[in-house]
C-alpha cells in the first residue's frame, strides 16, 4: 500500500510543480502569472515533501520545511503583487468588444 | 524506480520554463515571481531526490533553499516598491 502511494504522490506534486511551470510561462499579465506559480508550486511542494515524509521518516527538518514554505509562500506572492501595483504596473485587460466599450 | 526520474524529468522541464520567463519577462516582477518559483522548484527536487536515494540526508537543503528564497523574494519585492513610479 505505501509502496504503492509514494510514487503516486511524488508524481502528482512534479506535475503541479510542472503545471505551475507552465501557467508561469504562458499566461498573458505578471498577476496572472504570480496566481498560477504560487499556489500549484506550493501544493506540489507539499505533496513531495508528503512523499519524502511517507518514505523515509521524519525527524523535523520535511515538517519545518513544509510549514514555512505554507507560511511564507501566500506572505511572498503577496508582497510582490503590491510592490507591483504600487509600482504603477496595472493588471492586464483583454480587448473589448466595440459595444461594450462605447457604453463607458 | 521509474516514478522518480519521471518526476525528475518533469521538474527539470518546470525549471527550465522559469528560467526562460526569468530570462525574457518584461517586467522586473516577471522576474522576481520566476525566483520565486525556481526557488520552490528546487526545494521539490531536492526532496524528490531524497526520495530517490531513500536517505534523510536532503532534507537540510530544502529547509535552507526556503529560508533564502523567501528572504531573496521579499528583499526583490521591496526593492521594486522602492523604485521609481514608472518603473
Amino acid at each position: 500500500m505505501r509502496e504503492s502511494l509514494i510514487p503516486a504522490i511524488v508524481l502528482v506534486g512534479a506535475a503541479l510543480s510542472l503545471i505551475a511551470a507552465l501557467g508561469l510561462h504562458r499566461f498573458a499579465d505578471a498577476y496572472a502569472r504570480l496566481h498560477a506559480a504560487t499556489k500549484a508550486a506550493t501544493l506540489g511542494l507539499m505533496l513531495t515533501l508528503a512523499a519524502a515524509i511517507l518514505a523515509h521518516g521524519t525527524d523535523g527538518r520535511e515538517i519545518a520545511t513544509l510549514l514555512f514554505v505554507f507560511m511564507t509562500s501566500p506572505v511572498g506572492a503577496h508582497m510582490v503583487a503590491k510592490a507591483m501595483y504600487d509600482s504603477g504596473y496595472r493588471p492586464w485587460e483583454e480587448a473589448k468588444p466595440a459595444s461594450r466599450r462605447r457604453r463607458r | 524506480m521509474t516514478a522518480t526520474t519521471l518526476a525528475l524529468a518533469m521538474l527539470v522541464t518546470a525549471m527550465a520554463l522559469c528560467l526562460a520567463r526569468l530570462i525574457r519577462g518584461p517586467h522586473l516582477g516577471d522576474r522576481i515571481v520566476a525566483g520565486d518559483t525556481i526557488a520552490l522548484i528546487l526545494i521539490n527536487l531536492v526532496a524528490v531526490l531524497g526520495v530517490r536515494a531513500n536517505t534523510r540526508l536532503y532534507s537540510d537543503v530544502g529547509a535552507v533553499v526556503a529560508i533564502l528564497g523567501f528572504i531573496g523574494t521579499v528583499a526583490a519585492a521591496r526593492y521594486l516598491r522602492g523604485r521609481h513610479p514608472l518603473a
